[in-house]
This record gives C-alpha cells, structure tokens and sequence, in this order.
C-alpha cells in the first residue's frame, strides 16, 4: 500500500463565484482542507471537509450547532448562477444540460432543481434548488505512485483508474498527464473541463510542455479526433462511463496509443459488475484502485489483467 | 451701428442655439441606429458563437465609435471590474442617457432587455434581442420623423425668436 506524499493546496478560487452574503461570511472558514460547499435552498450552508462536516455559521466562520447555520436564500443561488456564467447563463447551456457549470479555474459546481425536458433530452434546469461547489486542486507529485505502472522500464503502459467519488481520481490523473506530458505527446480529452481547467485556450494547470487538450468533447469522440490529427502516444481521460467509451478505448489501444483513464468503482470486482463497462478490465495493462486510509490517498488494489490471463 | 452689430449677434447665437437644440433629433436617430447596429451584433454572437456577454461588449467597444463606442468601452470597464454584464450595461445607459440623447420610451424598451439579458438560454436572449431591435426600429422612424419635422421647427422657432427679440430691444 503506497501513500502520496503530503499535499500542497492552493486556497481555492471560487469565492468570487459567491453569492455576496456567503462569501461574506465565508471569510475566516479554513480551507485547508474543505472539499465542498453545499447550497441547498432554505437548508443550512454545508461544508465539507476531508474528515468532518461543519455548517456555515451566520455571523460568519464554521459552526458544528445546525441552529447557528446559515440558511440558504434563493437570491444566494440566484446570484451563485449570474455569477458562474459571468452573468450569460445562455453560454453555459450545454454544461447546465449535464447538471453542472466548470469556472474557468477548472472547478465544478453541480447544479439541482427542476429539469426542462427538451424531447428525449434536458432542455435546461429552472427552479435551482441547490449548487455543489467542488473545489479541484493540482498536486505537484499526486500521481507519483502511480508512475512506476505508466511508465515501467519495459515500456509504458495503459492504467485505468479506478476510485469512488471524493478520494482525489482527478488530481492524481491531472498530475499524471503532467508527468506524463514532460517527455510525450499527450492529448487530454476534458469532456468537464475539470481535468485541464481550460479557458480562453489557456490551461488553468500545468498539463506538462507535449499536452494537447481537447476540451468540453465527448470521450469516445474526442478519443477518435486525436486518432486521427494529433498521432499521440498518450490519451488521457477522466470518468469513463458509457458504452461508448469502452469501444473509444479499444479503438485507441488498437491504433497504438497508451491509454490512461479514470473510473467511478469501488473496486476491481465492482468494474466487473458494470454492465457494458467491464471488458475494460481486460483492455488495460493495469488497473489500479484508489482509497482513502485515515485521511490519506492510497493505492488499496493493483491487478495486471495481462499477466493474469 | 453698435445696435445693428449687436441685433446680427443676437440673430446668429438664436441660429446658432436652434442648430444645436435640431441637432438632439439627429443625435437620437444616429444613437439609436448604433444601438441596433450593436444589438444585431451581439444576436450573432450569441446564436452563433455563444460568447459570453462581456467578451461581446468588448468586441462592441472595438466596433463602434462615438459616443456609443465610448459607451460600451465604458461597460467593458465595469464589467472587467466585477459587475455583471446585464448590470453594468444598464448602469452605463442610465448615466449617459442624455448625452445619448434617449427618450424616456427608448430607456423602457432597453430596460426591458437588460433585465432579461444574460438569464436565459439562447433562443430566449436572440427572441428578447430581436424584440428589442423591433422596437428600436419603430422608435428610429419616429426619431426620423421627428428630426424632419421638430427639427426644422426648432430651428426656424429660434431664428425669429431672436429676430423678434432684436426688433423689441430696437
């Protein structure tokens, strides 16, 4: 069980994106280690941090007591919105139509309340009833113990990333592109905008000196663009998840290139029981678990399936 | 001889000051040609680009001149200093109202718009621009007409009004 080397994080940027109550009141929460902040409409304001989970006190800092917490306004999420589309909610359309808005710094805010179908299709969300800021952050050495299985003295390697909600996936990928990128040609396919935090064409993160990003693209099309314009010999990609992708990836694999790609499991026997999804497991050379151990990232499962088979 | 050399100034300035009063009629009628002008632009970068509102007011502050160019670089400023798009348009038109030379209905119909502007998806905003423009237009005839006819009466007004006040000083 390896453990990564102790983290470094800036202080996230989102404050501008609060509404001016909040970020008011915000003043003074420590943020070392929040993870997310909840606004749920007429509930209690809810940070969450990587080992508890405190609420937001009404005159200001962190409270553990729900009856000192401030409560959430509809003009708070009103004006988290106007401000996270940078008040042309008509430019994020498509983001909002997949429940979330990326800022330009690469951080995530998840988005609920009440879906407007457009025939098969989410039309737009109205009614917001509650935002999810997530806030991404770029480890300089996050993915040092996964290198040794990407790039082995025998060659490099095709890793697939597995990992529940929460426990860092993005970071350690984001950092292993990084790693990655120093030496090949790398195409990030961003499908969020959460992996390279690319805005105006410019990457919010170090993405490494060979790294090309093809941004806000779906996985299976991205994957097949950079086949045929970019000739990488690393693709990387976040959250695998549909069908779709599977065949994306053996395509990609067929064609030469060594994949590195995350997924939402608990384990290797959860990839397996992923309908449609689990021939992933014999595509990669490696497939690698990642956990939470008292509050630190591990890797809890190693499984070559080449080398089983 | 001084009181004829003091009637002509007198003439001259009554001209002179019923030019200048003319001259809000056309003023009104080339601002509002811009605004349509601007408004058509931003329809397009919406529909077709999805730009974000403050990359199209900068683009507008490059595009236009004058007073409307002055206006939108005055927005741009705002905008870049952390004031909503929408917000910050509004704002400006409030406070050069009269240099633009807007009437009270050109300033509802613009308020309507930036009310709207920036909070829906984008069928909605080029529906709402479109209106918008619609309006305008009808407002720029009038602003025409208005120009050939209050214009010219402005103008003769304040000619023989300084010729009928010469005549009462003699």
């Amino acid at each position: 069980m390896l453990i990564v080397a102790s983290e470094h994080i800036a202080l996230p940027s989102l404050f501008r994106y609060l509404s001016h109550n909040l970020s008011r009141i915000l003043v003074g929460v420590p943020m070392d280690s929040l993870e997310e902040i909840r606004i749920r409409l007429s509930k209690p304001v809810v940070l969450h941090y990587t080992q508890k989970i405190m609420f937001l006190d009404k005159d200001g800092g962190m409270t553990g007591d729900k009856g000192r917490a401030y409560i959430a306004q509809k003009s708070d999420l009103t004006e988290c919105v106007e401000k996270l589309s940078h008040g042309s909610v008509y430019a994020y359309q498509n983001e909002i139509q997949n429940g979330y808005i990326t800022t330009q710094e690469g951080d995530r805010v998840g988005i609920s309340g009440h879906i407007v179908m457009d025939g098969d299709s989410v039309g737009t969300i109205r009614e917001i009833a509650s935002l999810n800021f997530r806030f991404s952050r770029e480890i300089i050495g996050a993915a040092d113990m996964l290198m040794p299985y990407i790039l082995p003295p025998d060659g490099p390697k095709s890793v697939l990333l597995l990992s529940p909600p929460q426990c860092g996936k993005t970071t350690m990928l984001r950092d292993a592109a990084r790693q990655i990128a120093m030496h090949h040609k790398t195409v990030i396919i961003d499908e969020r905008c959460e992996l390279a935090g690319v805005s105006g064409g410019i990457c919010h993160y170090d993405l490494g000196l060979h790294s090309e990003v093809l941004s806000g693209c779906p996985k299976d099309i991205g994957m097949m663009m950079a086949l045929r314009s970019l000739s990488p010999q690393f693709m990387v990609t976040d959250e695998l998840g549909r069908t779709e992708d599977v065949e994306a990836v053996r395509q990609a694999l067929n064609c030469g290139v060594t994949i590195l790609a995350s997924m939402h499991a608990t384990n290797i026997s959860d990839l397996k029981r992923k309908r449609g999804l689990e021939d992933l497991y014999g595509l990669f050379d490696v497939v690698a678990c990642l956990g939470l151990l008292n509050g630190k990232r591990v890797l809890t499962q190693v499984e070559k399936p080449c080398e089983k088979s | 001889m001084r009181k004829i050399i003091g009637g002509f100034v007198i003439i001259l300035v009554g001209a002179y000051m019923g030019f200048k009063m003319s001259q809000k009629y056309k003023k009104r009628e080339e601002n509002l040609n811009y605004m349509i002008e601007a408004l058509t632009i931003m329809q397009t970068r919406i529909g077709f680009c999805a730009d974000r509102l403050g990359e199209i007011f900068i683009t507008l502050s490059h595009a236009l001149r004058g007073e409307m160019g002055a206006l939108f670089t005055e927005v741009s400023e705002k905008i870049k200093r952390g004031n909503l798009p929408a917000d910050a348009f509004w704002e400006t038109l409030t406070v050069r109202e009269h240099t633009l030379c807007f009437t009270e209905r050109d300033m509802s119909i613009m308020e309507e718009l930036c009310k709207q502007l920036g909070k829906n998806d984008c069928s909605h905003e080029i529906c709402q621009i479109r209106k918008t423009i619609e309006e305008l237009s009808q407002n720029k005839q009038e602003a025409q007409a208005a120009m050939a006819k209050e214009g010219k009466l402005t103008k003769s007004f304040c000619f023989l009004s300084s010729i009928l006040l010469v005549i009462l000083l003699m």
